[in-house]
């Protein structure tokens, strides 16, 4: 999906037509409309306090500054932020890549009571909102005394019923051949999970990877219910704080979403395809 | 033939030595309820018990200090929204409202720009990126991002417009544009997501299909409505499910972007739910919403999951 090579030239030789050039314009204006925000953005993060709220607003810095991330660094833990939000997403995801590939290789390679049963259940979570639990975990949360905690943060989310069901779906088209082969050789369980399974399903591994490591690094509601601490704000918490309480600070609150958006674009603008291919995948944004 | 012994022999010997993962010993029959029963237990402590808690404290007079004392009510707290002061039903109205714009603009403009994106090739992967870059950025950034684009006094979009001769709009800050300023955000952050899937299934379609066709004299109006349209009907019908039950759950962009106002102009379920919930401590009704929201989306999903095997062979 989505490879060059795969793309069909519909429009064959008629490459320099009317047509053509018109197309061009759309698509053009399109790829515009949206990227043009985030240029504008990056480039306020350099403005001033004042150029920012001129009311004839410019495009290029005029008074090219630096001073809104120093400032926004050294008043704020904002790279502290940002190392939350990096520690927390990588947990949540390798545990979610554990526990699905795990569930996926037990659901799709072995046979025993219940199992049907088992895997409805699972699968019929994907169903709940994430407001329906909301309130009630949250209270779990605290009963755990696990408020304005990392542990907080992670133990919520560390099944993933569509990580299940993608996993399961994969691996049902690995040959049953090589799991009886290395079974017959004496293999131990986690050993064919380990060492065959695993390297087996790389390519869903990678899109279930890339997609709940972006959905957890985006994710806004559970940690605004659960952190209160300061340093322990996720980047999207952290920005959204940022624009509560320093409201009229424009310039702060520019450069603080131009943090939270800049590494995030260079990661896709290096792994476009696969990260695209992992949210469409998934298709539960 | 040596070779593969050699590599047979090699990885039987790894078998042995091999990490701390693979060296664990587990008989064959009991690896499965080993594997489920962690995964089963937590799903019971952290889904099916939250639900089950939801369900029980929509039917009593929910006291949060203490549990204990909640008077039992029955339907109380479900017929109570329908009251005056509840703020259920605008709260209802407006995600109606914000579903229904989202879905509607989301499907067509998800399928135009697949087909935009279709005509290009050595370029795509720019575009694609364009286009999608708004999806994979935090909610909250967005948010913060669109909030100044809109703003009244100092935004560019205000300033464009007053370049125009156009009168500056409130967009956010007044009653009437809110909820549509907030969901244009919403759209034009999704845009991507449909034009993806719709350009997965127009990459589907064969070739040669289309070329018959167009040999039979097709226009490329016809070939459009006549083939590549049916035959992306159940695509169409996958991002329209997915983009309706996404829509009911919409909360970041509401929160940072309005908290629900002004006054209560973009109040959705899912911020109602959390400012009964939390803000007002109000447990039974914030749970009472919660649930019908439950039964409103189910539908949706029991669609969707039918939807998940495709019946389109080619």
């Amino acid at each position: 999906m989505f490879d060059n090579a795969t793309a069909p030239r519909t429009l064959g030789k008629a490459n320099l037509s009317l047509e053509r050039v018109v197309l061009t314009l759309v698509m053009l204006a399109i790829a515009a409309g949206m990227f043009v925000p985030f240029i504008w953005m990056v480039l306020s993060s350099f403005k001033p306090y004042q150029e920012i709220l001129s009311l004839k607003p410019t495009l290029w810095p005029k008074g090219f500054t630096v001073s809104n991330y120093t400032t926004l660094t050294s008043d704020l833990p904002f790279l502290r932020y940002f190392l939350n939000s990096a520690g927390v997403s990588s947990v949540v995801t390798l545990v979610i890549l554990f526990t699905s590939s795990l569930c996926g290789y037990v659901f799709a390679k072995f046979e025993f009571a219940f199992k049907e049963l088992f895997f409805m259940t699972i699968i019929s979570s994907m169903m709940v909102p994430f407001a329906v639990v909301v309130l009630p975990l949250y209270f779990l949360i605290a009963r755990l005394g696990m408020l304005d905690t990392y542990f907080g943060l992670v133990i919520p989310f560390m099944v993933n019923a569509f990580g299940i069901f993608l996993m399961r779906q994969f691996m049902e088209g690995i040959p049953g051949d090589l799991v009886d082969a290395a079974r017959v050789d004496g293999a131990g369980e986690m050993w064919i999970y380990w060492r065959i399974m695993l390297p087996l399903s790389l390519n869903a591994l990678s899109a279930l990877g890339v997609f709940v490591f972006l959905w957890s690094w985006n994710s806004l509601w559970w940690p605004f219910m659960i952190i209160s601490k300061s340093e322990l704000r996720t980047l999207p918490l952290g920005i959204a704080t940022l624009a509560w309480e320093y409201a009229t600070r424009v310039d702060l609150v520019i450069t603080g979403a131009t943090i939270g958006v800049v590494p995030i674009l260079i990661l896709f603008a290096l792994m476009t395809r696969t990260i695209v291919r992992g949210v469409a995948l998934t298709g539960m944004k | 033939m040596a070779t593969i012994e050699d590599s047979r022999g090699s990885q039987a010997s790894d078998r042995t030595g091999n990490g701390l993962i693979s060296r664990l010993r587990i008989p064959r029959n009991a690896f499965p309820w080993l594997v489920l029963a962690p995964i089963l237990l937590y799903y019971f402590v952290f889904l099916i018990y939250p639900i089950l808690y939801a369900i029980w404290v929509s039917l009593h007079l929910w006291i949060i200090e203490n549990p204990s004392a909640s008077q039992f009510v029955l339907f109380r707290n479900y017929s109570d929204l329908l009251l005056p002061t509840s703020r259920f039903l605008d709260a209802f109205r407006n995600t109606l409202v914000y579903v229904i714009v989202r879905t509607v603009a989301l499907v067509p403009l998800g399928l135009l720009t697949a087909l935009l994106l279709y005509q290009f090739r050595r370029t795509q992967r720019f575009y694609l990126f364009c286009v999608f870059a708004p999806i994979v950025c935090p909610s909250a950034a967005i948010a913060v991002l669109w909030k100044w684009l809109y703003h009244p006094r100092f935004g560019p979009i205000n300033a464009q417009l007053a370049e125009m001769g156009v009168p500056r709009q409130g967009f956010i800050t007044e009653a009437g544009q809110a909820l549509y300023s907030v969901v244009a955000v919403d759209i034009w952050q999704h845009i991507g997501f449909g034009a993806v899937i719709f350009l997965a299934g127009l990459m589907s379609i064969p070739e040669q299909l289309l070329e018959a066709a167009r040999i039979d004299g097709a226009s490329r109006w016809q070939l459009f409505w006549k083939i590549t349209l049916p035959l992306l009907s159940h695509t169409t019908l996958f991002v329209t499910v997915i983009t309706l039950i996404g829509s009911f759950q919409v909360f970041d962009l509401i929160l940072v972007m309005t908290s629900g106002g002004p006054g209560y102009a973009t109040y959705v379920l899912s911020y109602l739910i959390y400012n009964e919930g939390i803000l007002r401590t109000d447990m039974g009704a914030a749970s009472a919403i919660s649930l019908v929201m439950f039964a409103i989306i189910m539908v949706f999903t029991v669609i969707q999951f039918r939807l998940l095997r495709p019946r389109w062979e080619y």
